[in-house]
């Protein structure tokens, strides 16, 4: 039976400019444990708003996260992974997590922690390599040890296939073209769902359920200004 | 509150290597740092002795022969909880369990795999034995008749036609 300590996996594809960063922040801005995986070094430029700690290199990301752990055990460190290396060091994360929280069941007093990729085209790509399914294992567990997935994309056909199966929420803003399917695959077809998302105005977007197929239209989030 | 209070640090065995976590604790003795590399590996025999401890299992199986003996009427299968051989067995077979790969089958199937285990030895046992014994003992039959039927065979030296 779900409840409020269970993960959560988001799935959020939207054309550029349509507001999915933002969303994002606007989303996890209040969560006391947050882990941003950003390609595009685009969380930043508001890391003072958002009181984020930007951390460019593994060796620091794992610094400022154990000092935090063992102090009061919250953190909000953006990760920006080296070029090329997003798909890997997105895995190693995702099984770190999978360590961190492995006696979340059996510890109530432990939080969730939010994990929010921004490209996930580019940190888990379609397909995963087998090497690299750490934040794949994080989607199917995530679950049972309290570790949210928010993966936000440009390229809805580009995002891991499994990553899209395993989202249980869908926030889907303005898209087309060939993202027209993958929105139909998450609607699962629904007629409803697609019209809705057809006739989506800019920075608006649909909340899916994907587990009881409701849905809704929302409007645009706050916009969070840069520092 | 810190998370890992009362507990083991949790990142004493993770460090940051050539850009990668390197996951100290996951590995094998002369396994190479890209085992890290694959989740899956971190189900170890340890891993498995702490899901599912040698204790738990001597409870089990104790108490699924003892079941399976009284519900088949095999004296044989009531084992005394502190009969200090059979523990011992059992010890010896959990070790070797949890480092084979069938371990890793019963870490997937759950709790309940190694009694279905034990009920399917004691089912299919006395089946198995019984097709053998039975065909052991048609074919001894079918020997026996056969020999019956031919004509006695010559002895060594002498020939047939009486040359």
């Amino acid at each position: 039976m779900a409840s409020e300590r269970d993960g959560q996996r988001f799935y959020v594809p939207g054309h550029p400019g349509q507001g999915k960063t933002n969303l994002l922040q606007v989303l996890t801005m209040n969560m006391p444990r947050l882990i941003v995986i950003d390609p595009k070094h685009s969380w930043r430029m508001k890391r003072k708003t958002l009181g984020l700690y930007i951390a460019s290199d593994l060796a620091d990301f794992l610094k400022v996260l154990k000092e935090a752990w063992n102090s009061d055990g919250n953190f909000r460190i953006v990760f920006e992974p080296e070029a090329d290396e997003e798909e890997a060091q997105g895995s190693d994360i995702g099984k770190l997590f999978i360590n961190l929280h492995r006696r979340y069941l059996e510890n109530p007093a432990m939080e969730k922690t939010c994990i929010a990729i921004d490209e996930a085209a580019e940190v888990l790509p379609n397909p995963v390599s087998k090497k690299y399914r750490g934040l794949l294992q994080c989607c199917s567990m995530g679950r049972e040890i309290g570790i949210d997935v928010f993966g936000g994309t440009q390229y809805p056909v580009d995002v891991s296939k499994k990553f899209q199966r395993y989202a249980d929420r869908a926030l889907i803003l303005p898209v087309g073209g060939a993202a027209a399917d993958v929105v139909s695959n998450l609607a699962a077809g629904d007629r409803r769902v697609l019209d809705a998302v057809d006739q989506l105005q800019p920075h608006h977007y649909i909340s899916l359920n994907r587990l009881t197929g409701q849905f809704e239209q929302k409007n645009p989030v706050q916009l969070i200004p840069n520092d | 509150m810190a998370l890992s209070e009362n507990e083991p640090d949790p990142f004493a065995s993770i460090a940051s290597e050539d850009g990668r976590i390197i996951f100290a604790e996951i590995l094998e003795p002369g396994e190479g740092a890209s085992a890290a590399d694959d989740y899956e590996r971190r189900i170890t025999p340890d891993t498995l002795k702490e899901w599912y401890s040698s204790e738990k299992m001597h409870r089990h199986v104790v108490k699924i022969l003892g079941w399976q003996g009284r519900k088949k009427g095999y004296k044989s299968l009531q084992i005394d909880p502190n009969d200090e051989d059979f523990r011992a067995a059992t010890d010896v077979l959990h070790k070797r369990l949890a480092g084979s790969a069938f371990a890793f089958l019963l870490k997937y199937l759950g709790n309940e795999a190694i009694e279905d285990v034990i009920i399917l030895f004691v089912g299919f046992g006395p089946l198995a034995t019984g097709f053998v014994k039975e065909a052991v003992e048609k074919a001894e039959a079918a020997q026996q008749a056969q020999e019956q039927t031919e004509p006695p065979k010559p002895d060594n030296g002498a020939k047939p036609d009486g040359e």
